[in-house]
């Protein structure tokens, strides 16, 4: 012992250099000495107990949604394959007809689609719902009904959206949806609808799905995990989940912006009327490519800790593997544009673009090496998932370097929307994402599976899919160079193409026979569970290997390092047995323990949701929701949108309950308050993410403004007057001091007194003041004689005022809910969750109102 | 008791590679705007002084000694980033 024991958290308080205050001396407390009573397991296995049968349906525990998640990806990663077949059977020969050619096109669209939408990005987040909390020993992810409305939402949304090809009704026009092939004009049917809607309908799953890896990362490592002792995986997905608040939000705008063009007829994209199809391009690219490094890098982290346990070693290079993930997420947002080479851009900016895609090979390079150091110092045992590690550095290294080779403006011309590409790309996700998603099927399978897979088997599917890729893929290069361009369902005879075409196809069956062998063992060996797992069967070293229940760790233990199963042999049993933070239920309740993003240092306990219908039921109306607009049911849709929005509400409505308890001893007599609010609360930065997303779609949507203002401005009109826009401004920061003063209302109170209606009446004031905002600003500009209808101005500056008059009427309802809140008593002096979120995202209105009226009104006129 | 803090500077890095993001934002903005290209060459040139002098800033403010500790790295990367989306602008 270093220093005197502390006895509770206000001498901890004292500590000068912890993040938080927090007293690191108190950790000297662990592992405790005395032994815990055996009744704190059984009221554990009580309180996170789950339904079963039907009640599954309720479950948000992340052990099950998790499971639930990765079956449904893998589903949808067979449905495409076997799409992929069906392509592969027609063009096995010249002039074929086992698909004719409206089906081909469905197929490869849906090929992609399902691939990257349906599979990848599902696929990592549902690896990251299942191993985060046990790799982070958290009891489970923070917001589990919001992981469970993520995963439905998914679940309902993507099985609908796939089974549009069974009615002929599958979108056709390619993954990337490029209009004018899909405007109106060119694709009057509903097949793109079904693009459009579903996609962004998916894509908003992924978000929420972010958001809680976000927080849940950053908020509840264990103690003493700071984040230089973060598993390469956590690092991965953070990477990755702030990546897609970036990325995403660009194709959901591109998504609605075709979608009102199709519609409403508004001109985003008609060049005749002051719209840019390249517009599109930008918006998808600046989503497209960034994605690729979406869904590698966290399969990046999973390869990390993959090849230090096959290397027996630790990962060589730790932080500049870290570095790397950070460098090729921010590079990775410069290359979007190098897949618009042959769209005839400035010449001076396809070099910025070829130079920043020859740049992101660094950071990926540094990764790769960092894996090949850790393999070389280390004794491999070559297990079936080192085989799958090994493979996939081989493969991706080989899609890296056609992927340098089409950096180059020159080349890229030539293999542009050939077969070439579509090896680049099979190469790259195959190796950076397929590959490693299998070998992290065998390596952590023994924490779901009451049975280890086959090693044997394993080795097999190994070199099946290997082979099998290589088979396919490699000859497609060639293919690709003869000129064959993608996309087509058919060739002529006798023109090279006819011999490579065959090889690929039976390549393609090869890989097939492996994935099916897989799926043999699968159904042979794999048996769910949640307490009686096969166990650490590789031997890693971090903390997920703990033995582990539904409320995962008996107790939280306190991290001393990156591998804690290596440096402390004990550590096991002394979590078994209760010896670290939170061996009990403190509170009766779910709980986890909240820590400081840097330094993980305990700040306060978080209660947690059990399982819940109105996750579920809000997923399915929202499905429903989305549906109804793709085939224009409109009363149906508002019906569903009505009743999602009330099942969001009734969840929330259990989630800030006032409780009498105030503090809680987490352990060792360690005492932290519960549920709190402000910056220092998950949920502070929950909702901050959520903004960062909204301020993104609006970001983009003002970048679509001015873009088309740049293309076009022969067609813009002059904005209304400056008097108008100054009264606007004026109402709008009125709206944000209503805010602000909301809060300082309840604050004033004494603690535990009932406000009166004071908080939520300014709030209301408020939301009322951003709805008078944004009807003054759509009515002046209808005074000023611009339609959305009439050029890409005016579809652009109307779109803008569509997304801020959604923002508003969310604000409006939030507002009204706390009133409902307040009128039932539940409004509680000095802070209160609901309300600190309501005025937040109201003053998030306000500001959001004054970006979007300045911009539009000041910046290019008539 | 220091083994409980995170004693690497992972910001220096984050804002280094946010100056290589708004950097290469601005000199294809600039490259778009005026695709006559004369003005866009000059505008990234201005730019990438810019840009090596806040990550200059930044090694100063982060107190980096070495190009070979994770801040000095990330800024290196940094300013390899910025120096080579200059190029097509002088040769492109």
């Amino acid at each position: 012992m270093s220093g005197p024991p502390v006895k509770d958290t206000r001498e901890a308080m004292a500590g000068r250099t912890s993040e938080t205050g927090f007293d690191h001396r108190l950790y000297e407390r662990f592992p405790t000495k005395d032994p815990r009573p055996e009744r704190e397991v059984k009221e554990l296995e009580r309180i996170w107990d789950n339904p079963r049968g039907w009640g599954l349906l309720t479950v948000v525990n992340n052990n099950y949604i998790g499971f639930f998640y990765v079956a449904t990806a893998f589903l949808f990663f067979l449905l495409a394959g076997i799409l992929a077949l069906g392509m592969r059977v027609q063009l096995a020969a010249p002039l074929q007809d086992f698909l004719p050619q409206e089906t081909y096109n469905q197929f490869f669209t849906m090929h992609g689609t399902v691939m990257m939408f349906l599979f990848a990005v599902p696929m990592v987040e549902a690896i990251g719902i299942m191993l985060l909390p046990q790799m982070l020993a958290a009891r489970d992810l923070p917001f589990p009904r919001l992981s469970a409305y993520a995963f439905w939402a998914y679940f309902v949304g993507g099985l609908c959206f796939f089974a549009s090809i069974f009615v002929g009704l599958a979108p056709d026009g390619g993954w990337f949806m490029y209009p004018p092939l899909t405007s109106i004009a060119y694709s009057p049917e509903i097949n793109t609808d079904f693009w459009l809607l579903g996609i962004g309908f998916i894509e908003i799953s992924a978000i929420a799905g972010a958001i809680e890896i976000i927080v849940g990362v950053l908020r509840t490592r264990a103690p003493g995990m700071t984040l230089d002792r973060m598993p390469m995986f956590a690092w991965a997905m953070l990477v990755f989940a702030v990546m897609i608040v970036i990325a995403f939000p660009s194709v959901i705008l591109g998504t609605l912006l075709l979608e009102l063009e199709r519609a409403f007829n508004w001109p985003f994209f008609d060049p005749t009327r002051g719209g840019d199809p390249l517009l599109w391009q930008h918006l998808f690219w600046f989503f497209g490519h960034p994605e690729v490094y979406i869904i590698f890098l966290p399969a990046a982290g999973l390869m990390s800790m993959m090849v230090a346990t096959s290397a027996r070693t630790e990962l060589i290079g730790y932080r500049l593997n870290v570095l790397a993930l950070v460098a090729t997420g921010f590079i990775s947002f410069g290359v979007w544009a190098h897949h618009m080479f042959a769209t005839g851009m400035p010449r001076v900016s396809t070099g910025y673009f070829s130079a920043a895609s020859m740049a992101v090979s660094l950071p990926a390079g540094i990764q790769v090496f960092c894996w090949i150091a850790t393999l070389a110092a280390g004794k491999i045992r070559w297990s079936t998932p080192a085989l799958f590690v090994v493979g996939s550095i081989m493969i991706f290294v080989m899609g890296g370097l056609t992927g340098v080779m089409v950096g180059m403006v020159p080349f890229d011309w030539q293999v542009h929307d050939t077969y070439f590409i579509v090896a680049h790309l099979h190469y790259v996700l195959l190796g950076g994402m397929v590959f490693p998603m299998f070998a992290a099927f065998y390596y952590w399978n023994g924490m779901t599976s009451r049975n280890p897979l086959s090693e044997r088997l394993g080795k097999w599917v190994f070199w099946l899919m290997f082979t099998g890729l290589h088979i396919t893929f490699l000859p497609m290069h060639l293919t690709g160079f003869l000129g064959m361009p993608r996309r087509v369902y058919t060739y002529l005879p006798e023109r090279g193409l006819d011999i490579p075409n065959l090889v690929s196809t039976m390549g393609a069956f090869v890989i097939a026979a492996g994935v099916l062998l897989f799926l043999f063992d699968l159904a042979r060996r794999f048996r769910f569970t949640t307490n009686h797992d096969a166990g650490n069967i590789y031997g890693g070293g971090t903390l997920e290997w703990l033995p582990t229940g539904m409320y995962s760790t008996r107790s939280i233990p306190l991290v001393k390092g990156r591998e804690p199963l290596w440096d402390d042999p004990e550590i096991c049993d002394d979590v078994a047995n209760g010896r670290y933070f939170l061996p009990n239920s403190a509170t009766g309740l779910r709980e986890t323990i909240i820590t400081s993003p840097i330094n993980a240092e305990p700040q306060y306990l978080q209660l947690m949701p059990g399982p819940s219908p109105w996750p579920v039921s809000a997923a399915v109306f929202t499905a429903g929701f989305f549906l109804a607009l793709t085939v224009q049911a409109y009363a149906f849709a508002t019906f569903s949108g009505v009743l999602a929005l009330f099942c969001v509400l009734r969840w929330l409505w259990e989630t800030d309950r006032p409780i009498q308890q105030k503090t809680a001893d987490i352990g060792a007599g360690i005492v932290v308050p519960i549920a709190i609010t402000g910056p220092s609360s998950h949920g502070w930065w929950a909702l901050n993410t959520l903004i960062v997303v909204m301020g993104m779609i609006v970001f983009m949507a003002l970048f679509s403004y001015l873009y088309l203002y740049g293309i076009h401005p022969e067609v813009w009109i002059a904005p209304p007057g400056l008097l108008q826009t100054l009264g606007i401004a004026i109402l709008l920061v009125l709206a944000l001091a209503a805010a602000w003063l909301s809060r300082r209302i309840l604050a004033g109170k004494p603690e535990g007194e009932f406000p009166g209606q004071g908080p939520w009446l300014t709030a209301a004031l408020g939301a009322a003041l951003l709805c008078g905002a944004t009807w003054w600003d759509w009515s002046g500009w209808s005074a000023a004689d611009l339609l959305p209808t009439a050029s890409g101005q005016g579809a652009s500056v109307f779109a803008l005022l569509a997304f801020q008059a959604c923002t508003v009427i969310i604000a409006g309802i939030m507002a009204l809910y706390l009133g409902y809140r307040s009128g039932r008593g539940l409004l509680v002096a000095p802070t209160n969750v609901t309300l600190d979120v309501v005025v937040r995202f109201i003053g998030y209105a306000a500001l959001q109102g004054l970006a979007i009226t300045l911009v539009v009104r000041l910046f290019p006129g008539g | 008791m220091g083994d409980y803090r995170n004693d690497v500077d992972w910001l220096t890095p984050t804002l280094a590679l946010t100056v290589w993001a708004a950097h290469f934002m601005l000199v294809w903005a600039a490259s778009s705007i005026f695709p006559d290209q004369t003005e866009a060459r000059w505008i990234a040139a201005a730019l990438t002084l810019l840009a090596l002098a806040g990550l200059a800033f930044l090694w100063r403010k982060g107190k980096v000694r070495s190009v070979l500790t994770i801040p000095g790295l990330g800024i290196a990367i940094a300013a390899c980033g910025v120096a080579f989306d200059m190029l097509p602008a002088i040769v492109g």
